[in-house]
């Protein structure tokens, strides 16, 4: 049709013109198929062609057969599944059969035309002519119907004229409704069980869209008590999201959220336990065919308020219930959330990650800018999809990802179910151990992130920092956010090049300040870009001279088994040969730092002395955690031994060894209890 | 080799007896998470040198929970050492050596709860004797399957092997009767060929007045076409000048091509083949064949295509076909197999091409009335030309016959040609939604329960296992493509077991399946190996 709507009438449109009337003629004949998905890809079409006259599966069973005054009715059976049909047929006024083929119980009714007829059809009186175990026939007028069993056919006459057949080929099929089986996670408390032996637990997806379906409570609950939001007609409003046609509570209704916060509740949410926890996504809210991929801006929330006007706080309020919800679940215990939307205060609530990135190396590199803007604005609790969510990484991405995100706060490895399996066991035993290298550094520096995130509680400064934040009067790192500083203590710059051999780093702090190589304790000068050789064993992360690092370097199954593990302190020391630091440390997972049941220690360094107190004095927490090793990093030469003295040990002579070209000196074991203050003296 | 790996096995289940006897009577005294063959190198009255020579300590702080030795020898029953292993003696079971990492983590490794001893509030049960009790059985179990195995293993062997002979008989069989069918049909060539020139000589006059009849039909048609021309000019040369000009186009609405509403001089050009004006020879020549299709678009003849008509299309087809399977003499097995292989689509463009041969082969809609002499001649050709045929195509049915063979005799069923039995049975594998099949050196499928469509999982490639075990795996690739996706591919794990039986079905990447196949043709000495590691993981 399109080629009558030219405009222009020169040449080239004629020639195109006489063009396409020649490619319609052609098409006519033969139409291109790589147009339509072939019989193969459609499984109605498929199953349809499978049906093959010489395989008669439909008999009827006459011993079934109930016989009326105008109406045949026996079941149909389908031999194939055994599923029995109820098959009737009925006399009619004017010599007429009508035969109808339904299910006895389907899952829903089936729509039956009533509009098109004007009334239902008047009933008249049939005439048995023949009955045995094969075939049952009947008279209406000069008409006859037959019916024959087994194969099932119908045949009828007019006079003694076949007129017409039903199932003369046996290709009749009757599909009846089927419940799709639910086969996945079977048994939810069994594998929970299964995770949480070894100290791992179970985070599963709730997303705000409601799937509209009648007979699911939440839904029907939510209609029923007017819980949804609704358009701007005041109708509830219906998008479309992963389970199809749903709707959204109005969490902007104390009542509501009140509602969905209870869900949570054990009995409420078969198969949760305790230790199970949270992650919101699509909470914007998503909407597959909305504007913007959300909901429209007119739809209305409790209030009046229009969509427009809260939309960027739809989010919060979704993991406030969330977390509220938990909270309710199990009593003093912190939720973990985590959320894709997000909003000023909710970082009270949840962790978030930045989305569905891909395998790519420019989105490696972002996701440090990405977070580093996130923790200055107040939420520090910020990671990347580890491998990209799309595509398939190859290994050197993988690793690469590996290495630089476990020093994000939040360290996760996800990929969209169409990638490539990338599980870390999956690959060679190079790649395994660096992957498991990235992975035990991380878990390593987890008193590290505890303390910060402590702090960052308390006085907000953010957990990760970009240089400008430390180091506000240095020029020279005003635009660099491809580094950052863990606290104010340990400065990386994670490998995002391809084939790097080099990176440049910048080290701040002036000349005075101090940055040693976490792995081989080398010394870098402050204020200057040093083009650091990289393999892939190697990411460049620095201890600022003079900081105290508190790391539990014995690597365990997960976070939860190192709750007991001793510590190892490294004390870096700075020019003045002095270095000071903090540690926090609690149960891990209730509120009874609410309480005072905690420990938040100060360590200082001077005068060859290592000495640690309690900063707050009213806060006790009975921890099993020792001092395993202090490592002292530039060290003071000629130091033979150290002493400890405590309340609990007394005095102790401890042993020291020198390492790696006097770069370090160890002092083992001194055994003490974190509780206790204690003081380290060099000798 | 086989002889001696036995030897040594035995070897093995001795130590390990002598070990539960040891372990229940006298504990041999020794540091924590040391085992017996171990103890001798931690003496309690010297010092202790880290096994890779780099330190000595003195033997206190050996398990005193620091890490003193950079291989971890110093600390065999603590955590301290990240790279450490613990011994767990699991009296009443089989030892254990975890890594020291999961040493005191609050998890029960052992079976003995000797790997948790620093906390209290962990409650390990020493469970090893059940556990023992249980594996001992299994073992007891998997070595009488190991028997049995080998046992249906050597039957394969013997059975493969007169399979062989039985297909090599029949080869060396058909190839004989393939040399008597080429000569039957290089006979039956000759007569036809003989006829054939007789029948051609009588047709020939035929041929003569049937090409006279086209040459007439050729030469009406194009009267017919130049009669039309005329009529149009005379309509068009309105001002009857002889001549057809750009103004008497213009007037004529049909020829705006462009739809704007009026026949610009361009557009009625055109029509005139470039050119101002044309006489009735030229429009004949030059301008007719511009004009027709525009004329014929105005009546309304050339229309988009009607959406009907398409389906009514593709549905004969579907009945041709449809109909030619009904028919097919072949059984049924054989379809399938072949739509599996070659793809349904395939299938029906052959099917078209079948029945387009069959449409020539029958005479032309009006038959023509040939002498009584002819006639014969034309039967006679006929019917040697039938004899031919079949000739020829006994002649391919042999040809197909000793492919089949040569193929299956080139196809490896192992070093002794132990798998050789599976090939042309199936195995089923349910899960709950689909029901799996796995058809040896053919083809791996899926069906839903649902109904009876067959998806294809990959056809027989190749032995995939690495290069000392190549028999323990089986590719099967090429099958049907994803939707959006990669074709599908199938791995097949062979294990030793005492039936044939698939085992586990998964998917563990987008459209790569996962199989796990057990069958007596892989019960090897070897195995036994395998079965120790197993053990170990306990």
């Amino acid at each position: 049709m399109f080629f009558f709507s030219g405009t222009v009438a020169n040449m080239a449109n004629l020639m195109r013109f006489f063009i396409l009337l020649l490619h319609l003629i052609v098409s006519t004949i033969a139409v291109d198929k790589g147009n339509f998905k072939t019989c193969e890809q459609s499984s109605f079409c498929r199953r349809l062609r499978k049906i093959k006259p010489d395989n008669p599966k439909y008999f009827l069973d006459l011993d079934s057969l109930q016989l009326s005054d105008n109406s045949v009715e026996a079941e149909l059976v389908n031999t194939d599944d055994n599923v029995k049909l109820k098959f009737s047929l009925t006399t009619l006024a004017d010599d007429t059969f009508r035969v109808i083929i339904d299910e006895y119980k389907p899952l829903h009714a089936r729509y039956r035309v009533e509009g098109a007829l004007n009334g239902e059809p008047q009933v008249a009186k049939l005439e048995l002519l023949e009955r045995d175990r094969d075939v049952v026939s009947v008279k209406l007028g000069n008409n006859k119907a037959t019916m024959t069993s087994d194969p099932f056919k119908v045949e009828f006459y007019q006079g003694d004229t076949l007129v017409a057949v039903v199932n003369s080929r046996n290709l009749f099929e009757f599909e009846h409704l089927r419940v799709k089986p639910v086969i996945k996670f079977k048994h939810p408390l069994e594998m929970q069980q299964n995770l949480t032996a070894t100290g791992r637990k179970l985070i599963v997806i709730i997303d705000p869209h409601i799937k509209r379906e009648g007979g699911y409570f939440l839904h029907e609950e939510a209609l029923s008590n007017d819980y949804y939001i609704k358009t701007k007609d005041g109708n509830v409003y219906e998008g479309w999201c992963w389970p199809g046609a749903s709707s959204y509570l109005d969490l902007f209704n104390p009542a509501v959220t009140e509602y969905y916060s209870k869900l949570y509740a054990h009995d409420k949410f078969i198969g949760s336990t305790d230790t199970m926890y949270i992650w919101n996504d699509m909470n914007e809210p998503s909407v597959f065919n909305g504007p913007e991929v959300t909901m429209p801006k007119d739809c209305v929330h409790y209030g009046g308020w229009e969509h427009r006007h809260v939309h960027n706080i739809h989010g919060y309020y979704y993991t406030k219930t969330t977390f509220d919800g938990l909270l309710q679940r199990t009593p003093n215990t912190r939720p973990f959330i985590l959320t894709r939307s997000f909003f000023s205060g909710s970082q009270r609530h949840a962790a978030v990650w930045t989305g569905d990135n891909a395998a790519d190396w420019s989105h490696l590199a972002i996701s440090f800018p990405m977070c580093l803007s996130m923790a200055v604005s107040g939420f520090s609790f910020c990671g990347a999809d580890i491998g990209g969510f799309f595509h398939s990484p190859d290994t050197e991405l993988l690793q690469r990802w590996y290495q630089a995100g476990a020093w994000l706060p939040f360290y996760r490895a996800h990929a969209h179910l169409d990638t490539k399996r990338r599980e870390p066991y999956l690959f060679d035993q190079d790649v395994q151990t660096r992957i498991r290298n990235a992975l035990r550094l991380r878990y390593a520096h987890l008193p590290v992130w505890y303390t910060l995130f402590w702090e960052h509680s308390k006085t907000a400064e953010p957990v990760i920092r970009p240089l400008i934040y430390q180091y506000p009067s240095d020029s020279n790192v005003l635009d660099i956010d491809y580094q950052l500083l863990v606290g104010s203590s340990i400065l990386v710059r994670p490998v995002v090049e391809s084939r790097a051999s080099t990176v440049n780093v910048y080290f701040p702090g002036g000349a005075q300040q101090i940055w040693y190589d976490i792995e081989d304790w080398r010394p870098y000068i402050g204020s200057r870009s040093v083009s650091v050789p990289v393999t892939m064993d190697k990411v460049p992360a620095y201890y600022r001279g003079g900081s105290i690092i508190p790391r539990k370097d014995r690597p365990r199954r997960a976070a939860s088994l190192m709750l007991d593990d001793p510590y190892t302190l490294y004390v870096v020391l700075d020019a003045e040969n002095s270095a000071s630091g903090t540690l926090y440390t609690d149960d891990g997972y209730t509120y009874g730092y609410k309480n005072k049941d905690y420990l938040y220690i100060q360590f200082k360094f001077k005068d060859n002395t290592l000495t640690s107190s309690i900063i707050d004095k009213d806060a006790q927490y009975p921890t099993r955690e020792w001092l395993e090793r202090v490592v002292i990093v530039n060290p003071p030469k000629g130091i033979k031994h150290a002493e400890i003295k405590s309340k609990g040990l007394g005095t102790l002579q401890l042993q020291t060894s020198y390492t790696g070209e006097e770069r370090s000196l160890v002092v083992r074991k001194p055994g003490v209890s974190m509780q206790e203050e204690f003081i380290i003296t060099l000798l | 080799m086989e002889r001696r790996l036995y030897f040594k096995l035995s070897f093995v289940f001795i130590t390990h007896s002598c070990l539960i006897i040891s372990a229940n009577s006298s504990e041999v005294p020794r540091p924590r998470g040391v085992s017996i063959s171990r103890a001798p190198l931690y003496n309690p009255e010297k010092d202790f040198t880290c096994f890779d020579g780099t330190l000595t300590i003195p033997f206190s702080q050996v398990n005193d929970d620091y890490c003193d030795c950079s291989d971890a020898s110093d600390e065999p029953g603590t955590p301290a050492c990240p790279n450490g292993s613990f011994h767990c003696t699991n009296a009443g079971h089989k030892p254990l050596n975890i890594p020291s990492y999961r040493v005191n983590d609050g998890v029960c490794d052992c079976c003995d709860a000797s790997d948790e001893y620093a906390n209290s509030n962990v409650n390990c049960a020493n469970n090893c004797n059940e556990l023992g009790r249980s594996a001992r059985e299994e073992a007891l179990k998997q070595a009488e399957l190991l028997k049995a195995g080998k046992q249906i293993r050597s039957e394969y062997i013997q059975r493969s092997s007169q399979i062989k002979q039985e297909k090599k008989d029949m080869l060396s069989e058909l190839e004989k009767n393939l040399s008597e069918a080429d000569k039957v049909k290089n006979e039956k060539q000759v007569l036809k060929d003989q006829v054939e020139v007789l029948e051609n000589a009588a047709l020939q006059k035929y041929r003569e007045i049937e090409e006279a009849e086209k040459l007439k039909k050729q030469e009406a048609e194009n009267a017919k076409n130049r009669e039309e021309a005329t009529e149009t000019f005379k309509l068009f040369d309105s001002n009857e000048d002889g001549k057809v000009d750009t103004s008497e186009i213009r007037t004529r609405q049909t020829f705006d091509k462009d739809r704007n509403g009026e026949v610009s001089e361009e557009e009625a050009k055109y029509f005139l083949n470039e050119k101002e004006e044309l006489g009735l020879e030229e429009f004949i020549s030059d301008g007719w064949s511009r004009v027709k299709p525009f004329l014929m678009m105005d009546a309304g003849l050339f229309k988009p295509p009607v959406p009907e008509k398409e389906e009514e299309e593709t549905e004969q087809v579907e009945d041709v076909h449809d109909d030619i399977e009904g028919s097919e003499t072949e059984p049924v097995e054989e379809i399938e197999e072949h739509e599996s292989v070659e793809g349904e689509g395939e299938e029906i463009d052959e099917d078209d091409e079948e029945e387009e041969e069959e449409v020539t082969e029958e005479p032309a809609s009006e038959p023509v009335k040939y002498d009584e002499e002819t006639q014969k001649l034309i039967e006679k050709a006929t019917e040697a030309r039938k004899e031919f045929t079949d000739a020829e195509k006994e002649v391919r049915h042999i040809q197909a016959e000793i492919k089949k063979l040569e193929e299956y005799l080139e196809k490896d069923f192992g070093p002794e040609d132990e798998f050789a039995p599976l090939e042309g049975d199936c195995f089923d594998y349910e899960d709950y939604e689909y029901i799996y099949k796995l058809c040896p050196f053919d083809k791996a499928v899926q069906k839903p329960k649902s109904n009876s469509v067959e998806t294809r999982l990959g056809v027989w490639s190749n032995w995939l296992g690495s290069e000392d075990n190549k028999y323990s795996s089986m590719l099967y690739d090429r099958g049907q493509s994803c939707w959006n996706g990669p074709q599908r591919s199938t791995h097949v794990r062979i294990n030793c077991g005492s039936e044939n039986k698939l085992t586990a079905v998964s998917e563990p990447n987008r459209c790569e399946y996962l199989f796990d196949f057990t069958t007596p043709a892989a019960c090897k000495e070897a195995e036994s190996d395998t079965q120790e590691d197993l053990h170990d993981e306990l």
